[in-house]
């Protein structure tokens, strides 16, 4: 160890730091970061292992501190390696509720691989319970999240979406800033999704 | 009648989703909690008592390998919370933010201290010190703080729903002032009888304003200026990290 290098632990803590900034969303999956703490804990690890046998040996304990203080290292490099993780997977689970099925690519670019393969994993799951509640006809748990109050509700377009065909098939342009009175659980989704605005 | 009901578990519901916010704090943080990780990643300053061989790298003024017994170093609260309180390496110095605020605490004059500047986890900082506490004052001081803040805390989070007090507050102080000020709209919509409109996803309305903030900086072409600009702000203000 040379004697200017960085306190252990502060390379992990940055993950998080980076983490902590951008609030809600997910910042890109910083590989060359979380390969360097690995790099860390095994060089910690292995200085460690390399002492610990020389104790046994020789039975000297005047190194035990600086023992100890490496084992806090390396505990506190998983500590936040394993939050680091932990917490982009609870964003991720956030993500399916909001955005839905399909996520918008440049928020796919910021995960890794085995994050999309879990996003695309836990969005089966929850489908496939959504398909088996509500005697057998499913519910989309993600919708109507406030009470409705009408079966019909009052629409602005805010983005040139294109056509949208309801459930008795009647197709409807959307057209920026035109405005519809359309059924409510059909264009539920489309409000959450910033393409429409309700208005009355 | 039956609507008066709905309003009612509408209001129910509301109020789920504002006590999620502050399910994230805990007296006891987990294991994964980033709150408890940067509070534990804050530095605390030690003195040290014996001759610590080959733990000099942990000193930067120390010119041998080893570490001087009389020497004053800082090290992170993640590693003192693993030695036993009287342990016989160092001896731990409490910080003098603390001592700043016991004066104001007797005379119940803390609400215009400005907490979040004196540190930004001022409580639970103040909690993991108090096993090193000699006179048992530090847990006295934050609890009384926080006594006599409280209130003050949910006027100000009645009052002004927009301008934030930023660097008044600590981290547990601004969230409950978060917390304070959603509960608030919410009910005022209730009593309205307004806020029944579907609304946009947070998460896709902040998607959406990141895409056009970037698109706005690809036009003004080389925004690079701006942008780091505004990084630099938040590290600027913080303390040791």
């Amino acid at each position: 160890m040379s004697r200017s290098n960085k306190m252990f632990g502060d390379k992990a803590f940055d993950l998080l730091k980076d983490l902590k900034r951008s609030a809600q969303t997910i910042p890109a999956f910083d590989d060359d970061g979380v390969r360097q703490v690995l790099e860390e804990v095994k060089a910690i690890f292995e200085e460690n292992v390399a002492q610990a046998s020389s104790y046994s040996s020789s039975g000297d304990r005047s190194l035990w501190p600086l023992l100890n203080y490496r084992h806090a290292a390396l505990q506190r490099n998983k500590r936040c390696l394993l939050a680091y993780l932990y917490e982009r997977m609870q964003r991720i689970k956030a993500m399916r509720w909001e955005f839905g099925p399909i996520i918008p690519s440049d928020i796919k670019q910021a995960l890794c691989e085995p994050e999309v393969q879990f996003f695309n994993n836990y969005s089966k799951s929850l489908a496939a319970y959504m398909r088996s509640i509500g005697d057998g006809k499913g519910i989309d748990l993600t919708g109507n999240l406030r009470p409705p109050k009408s079966l019909y509700i009052e629409v602005r377009c805010l983005e040139n979406y294109g056509k949208f065909e309801l459930d008795d098939g009647e197709i409807i342009h959307l057209k920026k800033n035109s405005q519809h009175y359309l059924p409510r659980a059909q264009v539920e989704p489309l409000v959450r999704q910033g393409v429409l605005q309700h208005i009355a | 009648m039956a609507t008066d009901s709905r309003e009612l578990q509408d209001l129910a519901l509301k109020h789920k989703s504002s006590c999620f916010y502050l399910s994230t704090m805990n007296y006891f943080p987990n294991y994964y909690s980033i709150e408890d990780i940067f509070v534990t990643q804050e530095k605390v300053e030690c003195k040290v008592n014996t001759r610590l061989q080959r733990m000099g790298f942990l000193d930067a003024g120390a010119e041998t390998e080893d570490l001087e017994p009389g020497r004053t170093i800082n090290l992170p609260l993640w590693y003192i919370k693993e030695l036993k309180v009287n342990n016989a390496y160092f001896t731990i110095a409490l910080p003098d933010i603390y001592k700043n605020v016991h004066k104001a605490v007797c005379e119940a004059e803390t609400t215009h201290i400005e907490l979040g500047r004196l540190h930004p986890f001022f409580y639970e900082f103040g909690c993991y010190l108090t096993p090193y506490d000699r006179n048992h004052v530090i847990g006295r001081i934050i609890f009384e703080t926080l006594r006599q803040r409280v209130r003050h805390l949910l006027d100000i989070s009645k009052n002004d729903a927009d301008s934030k007090p930023d660097h008044r507050l600590d981290n547990i102080e601004a969230k409950l002032h978060d917390a304070g000020v959603r509960t608030n709209t919410l009910y005022i919509n209730w009593l309205q009888m307004s806020g029944n409109n579907i609304r946009i996803s947070e998460l896709v309305e902040e998607h959406q304003k990141k895409r056009k903030r970037a698109d706005r900086s690809d036009d003004e072409g080389g925004g690079g200026a701006g942008g780091s600009g505004d990084m630099d702000m938040p590290t600027g203000k913080k303390p040791s990290w």
